[in-house]
């Protein structure tokens, strides 16, 4: 029995140890990069980010000749993608397109990185903030909007993205810049452009304030008005579309998108990525994409791309003290959803009790084979980022199956087919990315 | 509707040999993703974005619908299967489905299912291309108050679906939105319930929360009880293929048509809205297809169709319409709805089309275009579907010692590849936990994850809607649609209360 048991596993180690030959040959070169690149994107797939970071993804893999993989790592205004771009292991498998919203986060603290702690590859893009109103509405210029803010009574909603955003920093920073105020202003925080556009055809705010690619197709339709657009000069794109300035109003803000690196990369590496980026952003067929879809393409790369991160970040930093003072740390008023439903939860499991509807159903339940098989799946997944998804699949389909009582023979089978087989399929034939593990697979 | 561009648009599209590649293609790899749960449609699209920069607008677009339309009904395969739901729209059912399963109509409700979802594909592309301008102006009519009301019926329709006593329901329902709060509020930008993990300001994700409510929580509730105890070399019984299902669904079709067309058509008009979507349409047509009971006895005396299958096959029907209705802002406005009309609208930005009002005046065959692939995808996807079917329900012959740890893994594998991130395998594993604990108490998971879904959509609608100037009552109630959609709400919860007293008096005569 012991001998069987033993010729078992010694097939088992052989078998692995002859993946890990296999697998070792066919990566022998030393150079970077020997395994895909996973770029984050802190926004949704679909947004402009999300499009951006894609055919950017797209040149650096011919550049590279490794797969590039986008990840949306969306969430909490784009702290979640930020943070994960920052705190990656610095060897170059990781990159992040940063965007804007980076600097404000980490002037309102509500981020545990900051800007200085990445390595700024190269800015791809300078998109500058406009002021669009429906078709219908009486304001035909920014004058129109300063007297309505001026005299009428009735508040003016506006949205654009969700409250403490960078339309948001653009419209109050705006306002705050105008004198005669008879009116409040209320920013109501929708999550994008897209649906507040909805809103604003809705009746539901007033204006909006996004770049002038999101609200292209409505302003090319003649369903909303631009009242201008927030930066130096016109936009070659929009050529009809005026600027603050030209109408008095000193006020500029654009967003921008950033390729980056954790800090602390090998010289060899960031070199390397800093030619990619480079040699990218010249590609034709990119420059092409920015174009055609209204992107106000400005490469900027080198130690110049740090320059330009450093003024943004000082310029907001400046207009983020001042619109948003300080944020309100004990503010009550965003627990009482969670206490309503709280609230709720107990209200029905009262009542379910007294109708007797609730109660235990632990009678057939054996608690040490529960344990046990929890405890087997808690230790797969802490295993997964160490020993990689193909070492700690086998592992764990291995144990799983002989604790279910299956046969040697069924245990071995699966557990050398089924990782290795869906590794294949998601890692090589989809690009999906799994765990690496130390080894690399 | 039809005219010279019509005919100018079908003819070479259909003679296109590089057309019908990529759609079959796509249909292979959309049903493909959609049955892995974890791997979303959104994702598959998303890959496909590289390939359609070098294909023409129309079969790109193709591409992108085709996708979408089997990886939505990919989505019930894992559903019915392994009870882990590929899809939000698919947990409405996921527990009636699971069970049939195990009684050994897997396969059968599949079919069904297959063929609701292709006639509610191919009836909502019917409605995008017919009436779709005029629906896109009562959907531009939708502000926050009308989406308050509309999450509040697609909640209550949640808990109304779910088997078992209401209150148990209910008190699912507000697990799912209190694990929704976790997080960045939607609209305060400060961390809740976050306990400085950065990880968690994103909140709970609810692709891996569902894959741990519905699958893993299955999983430790099978090998836990006592009396699996050596059966595990055993395999979930499996039933008959269900040969001849297609002629027998055909034959049911003409009476079968008008609520599944209900279904479809809700589906159609509810996916038009962004951001409620397939989602709530689902739920909807599940869960108002639930009380009826008449003319299915003796069908379910000959073995024929539970009434289960017609529940579901409206379900997936809806599902299904859903998404072309997703395209009327899109196509109108030039509002993506969700996330695949953003990369759709994308795509066609890179190729010179901007979608939106224009488009019917200036490129009526691209218009055209994508309402006849709407058709033609739904249509490729029964071939395709069946195929998947058959193929994989060869895993119900797995032995339940290898299918429970390949569960495992399938659940892990999927909620990683989502977001490359392994804070979402913990999450899953914690609700899989959760739903393990819910079900030993007897809670219904299907509306924790309604509550989880729209939760943060929910609760932002609502401090929108209350933060407005005014009176409360007209924030609420002043719209004439939020009003009709109030009493809509109000219907809904009152109908229980009603239907039981009148049960308990019919009892008593």
């Amino acid at each position: 029995m012991i001998l069987r048991c033993l010729t078992n596993v010694l097939c088992v180690l052989s078998i692995c140890a002859c993946l890990l030959v296999l697998n070792s040959c066919s990566q022998n070169s030393s150079h970077y990069p020997k395994r895909p690149i996973t770029l984050i994107c802190p926004w949704s797939a679909g947004g402009g980010t999300d499009r951006v970071a894609r055919s950017l993804a797209l040149e650096i893999e011919s550049q590279l000749s490794v797969p590039v993989n986008v990840v949306n790592a969306t969430g909490g205004g784009g702290a979640v993608g930020h943070t994960r771009m920052t705190n990656a292991a610095a060897d170059g498998y990781t990159l992040g397109l940063a965007t804007v919203e980076f600097a404000i986060l980490e002037q309102r603290g509500l981020i545990g990185v900051g800007l200085d702690d990445v390595e700024p590859l190269a800015v791809v893009n300078a998109d500058a903030a406009a002021l669009f109103v429906k078709a219908e509405s009486p304001w035909k210029s920014l004058k129109d909007f300063q007297t309505h803010l001026a005299q009428a009574n009735q508040a003016v909603r506006a949205s654009g993205t969700a409250a403490g955003g960078i339309w948001h920093l653009a419209f109050e920073g705006f306002v705050q810049t105008l004198e005669e105020k008879a009116t409040q202003t209320t920013w109501v925080s929708i999550n994008g452009s897209a649906p507040s556009m909805q809103e604003l055809l809705a009746g539901g705010i007033d204006l909006v304030v996004c770049s002038l690619p999101e609200a292209d197709a409505l302003l090319s339709a003649g369903q909303i008005r631009c009242l201008g657009v927030m930066s130096g000069e016109r936009i070659p794109s929009h050529p009809d579309v005026p600027t603050f300035s030209e109408q008095g109003f000193s006020w500029e803000l654009a967003g921008w998108r950033c390729l980056v690196a954790p800090l602390g990369l090998d010289q060899e590496v960031l070199s390397a990525l800093q030619e990619a980026a480079a040699k990218t952003l010249k590609e034709p067929s990119f420059q092409k994409f920015m174009a055609d879809s209204g992107f106000n393409f400005s490469p900027i790369t080198g130690s110049e791309a740090r320059q330009f991160l450093q003024q943004s970040q000082k310029a907001l930093g400046l207009s983020v003290n001042s619109v948003f003072p300080e944020s309100d740390a004990a503010d009550f008023s965003r627990y009482w959803f969670p206490i309503l439903c709280a609230g709720a939860l107990v209200i029905c499991l009262i009542t379910a009790v007294a109708q007797r509807s609730s109660g235990l159903d632990t009678g057939d339940v054996s608690w040490s084979r529960l344990l046990l098989g929890a405890a087997w799946a808690f230790l797969f997944i802490l295993l997964l980022p160490a020993a990689g998804y193909l070492v700690a699949g086998c592992v764990f389909l291995l144990g799983a199956v002989l604790l279910l009582k299956g046969r040697w023979t069924q245990a071995l089978v699966i557990c050398l087919v089924a990782p290795a087989s869906l590794y294949t399929v998601f890692a090589k034939l989809l690009s999906v990315p799994l765990p690496w593990g130390l080894v690399g697979w | 509707m039809i005219d010279n561009a019509f005919f100018a648009a079908l003819v070479p599209l259909l003679g296109d040999p590089y057309f019908w590649m990529v759609v079959v293609a796509c249909a292979v790899f959309g049903v493909f993703f959609g049955a892995i749960p974890g791997l979303s449609a959104t994702m598959s699209v998303a890959l496909f974005v590289p390939v359609a920069y070098w294909l023409d607008p129309t079969v790109a677009i193709a591409g992108i619908v085709t996708l979408v339309a089997g990886a939505i009904f990919a989505g019930d395969i894992p559903t019915v299967l392994l009870r882990v739901p590929g899809t939000p729209a698919s947990a409405a059912y996921a527990d009636e489905a699971f069970a049939l399963t195990r009684r050994g109509a897997g396969q059968r409700l599949l079919k069904v299912a297959l063929l609701a979802s292709v006639f509610g594909g191919i009836l909502g592309a019917l409605i995008l291309s017919l009436v779709g301008r005029p629906l896109a102006q009562v959907a531009s009519m939708f502000s926050s108050a009308e989406y308050l009301w509309l999450y509040l019926i697609g909640l209550a329709s949640a808990v109304y679906a779910a088997s078992g006593p209401k209150a148990l329901a209910w008190a699912s329902l507000t697990i799912g939105l209190l694990i929704s709060t976790i997080g960045l509020g939607a609209a305060h930008p400060l961390p809740r319930f976050t306990f400085g993990a950065s990880d968690l300001y994103v909140g709970v994700s609810f692709i891996p929360a569902m894959i741990g409510l519905f699958g893993l929580s299955e999983v430790f509730a099978q090998i836990s009880r006592k009396k699996e105890e050596g059966r595990s070399r055993e395999q979930i019984e499996v039933g008959e293929s269900g040969g001849g299902i297609v002629e027998d669904f055909l034959r049911r079709l003409p009476r079968r048509s008008g609520r599944l067309s209900v279904a479809g058509c809700l589906g159609a008009l509810v996916g038009m809205l962004p951001g409620a979507g397939a989602d709530i349409a689902g739920w909807l047509s599940y869960a108002s297809s639930k009380p009826y009971r008449n003319g299915s006895t003796e069908d379910e005396k000959a073995g024929v169709v539970p009434e289960e299958f017609d529940r579901i096959s409206n379900a997936s029907a809806s599902n299904s319409s859903a998404l072309a209705g997703g395209w009327v802002p899109s196509l109108v406005f030039g509002i993506p709805g969700d996330s695949i009309t953003a990369i759709a609208l994308g795509v066609l930005l890179m190729k010179n089309i901007t979608l939106g009002p224009l488009i019917f005046v200036d490129q009526t065959e691209v218009v055209y275009g994508i309402y006849l692939t709407f058709i033609i995808a739904n249509l490729v996807l029964i071939p395709v579907g069946l195929l998947a079917i058959r193929t994989s329900s060869l895993i119900l012959r797995v032995p339940k010692c290898v299918l429970y740890p390949l569960i495992v893994v399938f659940c892990v594998t999927g909620a990683f590849a989502l977001n490359g991130s392994l804070f979402d395998v913990m999450t899953m594993f914690v609700m899989g936990l959760l739903g393990w604990g819910m079900h030993i108490c007897r809670i219904p998971v299907g509306p924790a994850v309604l509550g989880i879904v729209l939760g943060g959509a929910f609760e932002e609608r609502f401090l929108q809607v209350a933060s407005a100037d005014g009176s409360l009552f007209h924030a609420f109630l002043g719209r004439p649609i939020a009003l009709g959609l109030a009493v809509v709400f109000l219907c809904l919860l009152a109908f229980p209360l009603i239907t039981a007293r009148l049960r308990k008096k019919l009892e008593h005569a």
